[in-house]
């Protein structure tokens, strides 16, 4: 799991951004927020946490995410659980 | 947070959208649920209802009412478990069984209690519900009221469910799929056919919601099931007395194990007082009327294409709609609630969508087609909204 690079992770995280939202790649930037800019509801947010779960093995609890607010910050986080052996 | 900071957060934009005099949620209406309403003292067309078939103020509807409370007073003073379940609700009960070719039925206080009380009891911790993306808002509730996981599957994108199903293929719980007939905002309807093949196979139960379908989908206005020709295309189905009976409340239909199940074990069933007889009677009348006067349904859809078809040559986008229910799409919040604002002060009474009640940059007023809309009506709407439609550049 170490070799998972942060821009395959945002290739990931946008794949599954364009689905949920029905966005272009190319309208997807880092500094996006999610919900604001991006435009995604509770039950979005919710899926794209459980489709990130699905793609890696990985734990994430809804509680820490809270804090998440642009497609950027998705990225860290997951990096650094990624890195960290899958759970935050 | 303090409690009145809670409650001031909460106020925010409630403050902004009525200093902006935009607002045009809960009018005072004081006339019943016709083609027109009067609204704070004006008439208006009424663009705003689910009384798709104007049955709430059918003649034999309120004598039918009237008769109920006669014989039995306003409420039965019970749960349907203590002593809130008369003759006529059973009789409901049997009529709406029936009408999906089901063992049983039984009736909530509402579509929502329906819809999230079924979903409460007949999901738990360790199952999971798999939610079509645009479902209404009891089916979320209802997934946390049971405790069951629950995951979404972008819009009527039976490619996306089965991606799903297939990567939750090892979950240990039971699985169900919960998905709208008709969306409630958007007017299109569930690929059921499309979606029954992938369930099926691995025993996924199939729950449908019939709040905008029943009365209005199929040739005799059954509903999805007679929609597609499909009799046992759902194991559930749920739904409200709200929209084609124009009264309130709510059911659910399925085998009788079920709907025995759900009885006991769905909470806002148990715990709630039972429908009042009379809208119980008003119901009933409805669906009479269905079979009586098919001429409503038949209305229905003559002004259905009437307006699909005006509204498309004026250069009107209504998405994906083929029911009653149509949008106009705007993408634009701010132009909505102005446009909204204006076509109020102009007697069309119709209803302003934005996010996060439809999906960002998806704003609409959304229509509620009616069967008791004469042509005059039609006319002087769609007059009315091609102006507007210019005066916002919406249209050429």
């Amino acid at each position: 799991m170490q070799d998972v690079s942060e821009q395959l992770i945002r290739n990931d995280l946008v794949d599954i951004l364009c689905k949920l939202a029905s966005l272009e790649a190319q309208q997807i930037r880092s500094e996006d927020r999610l919900r604001e800019d991006l435009g995604l509801d509770c039950l979005q947010s919710m899926e794209l946490l459980s489709r990130l779960c699905d793609r890696y093995p990985i734990h994430i609890e809804v509680e820490d995410i809270v804090d998440v607010q642009t497609v950027g910050d998705v990225v860290k986080l997951l990096f650094e659980v990624v890195s960290s052996g899958g759970k935050q | 947070m303090t409690y009145r900071e809670h409650i001031q957060a909460r106020l925010s934009m409630i403050r902004m959208l009525e200093a902006s005099g935009l607002q045009t949620y809960s009018r005072e209406v004081s006339s019943g649920c016709g083609p027109t309403m009067v609204v704070e003292g004006k008439e208006c067309i009424n663009f705003i209802s689910n009384s798709y078939l104007g049955f709430s103020i059918h003649p034999k509807v309120k004598e039918a009412a009237s008769r109920a409370i006669a014989a039995y007073g306003v409420g039965m003073g019970g749960s349907p478990l203590a002593c809130g379940t008369t003759s006529i609700h059973l009789k409901l009960a049997e009529r709406i069984a029936a009408n999906y070719g089901v063992e049983a039925a039984m009736l909530f206080p509402s579509g929502y209690q329906a819809l999230a009380g079924s979903i409460q009891a007949l999901a738990g911790r360790g199952d999971l519900v798999l939610v079509d993306a645009r479902v209404h808002r009891s089916v979320i509730d209802g997934c946390m009221l049971s405790g069951a996981k629950m995951r979404s599957f972008v819009h009527n994108d039976t490619e996306d469910l089965d991606q799903l199903v297939q990567s939750t293929s090892k979950e240990k719980g039971h699985r169900m799929v919960v998905v709208e007939s008709v969306y409630s905002m958007d007017g299109d309807i569930a690929p059921l056919t499309r979606i029954t093949p992938i369930c099926r196979p691995t025993g996924i139960t199939i729950m449908i919601d019939e709040a905008h379908s029943l009365g209005i989908l199929g040739k005799h206005g059954k509903g999805l099931l007679e929609h597609f020709d499909t009799p046992t295309g759902a194991d559930i189905v749920c739904g409200t007395l709200s929209k084609f009976a124009g009264a309130v409340g709510g059911f659910a239909a399925a085998e009788l194990d079920v709907i025995r199940a759900l009885k006991h074990y769905s909470s806002p069933f148990v715990f709630s007082a039972s429908i009042p007889p009379a809208i119980v009677a008003a119901a009933y009348a409805s669906f009479e009327l269905l079979e009586s006067e098919p001429e409503w349904h038949a209305l229905l859809w003559e002004n259905v294409r009437t307006m699909l078809d005006r509204l498309a040559s004026l250069g009107f986008d209504t998405g994906k709609s083929e029911t009653p229910v149509i949008p106009i799409m705007i993408r634009d919040t701010e132009k909505v609630l102005r446009m909204n604002r204006r076509l109020l002060d102009l007697g069309i009474y119709a209803s302003p969508v934005v996010h996060p009640a439809v999906p960002h940059k998806t704003a609409r007023l959304r229509l509620g087609v009616m069967a008791t809309h004469t042509r005059a009506h039609l006319d002087r709407a769609l007059n009315t909204f091609a102006a507007v439609g210019r005066e916002f550049e919406l249209i050429p």
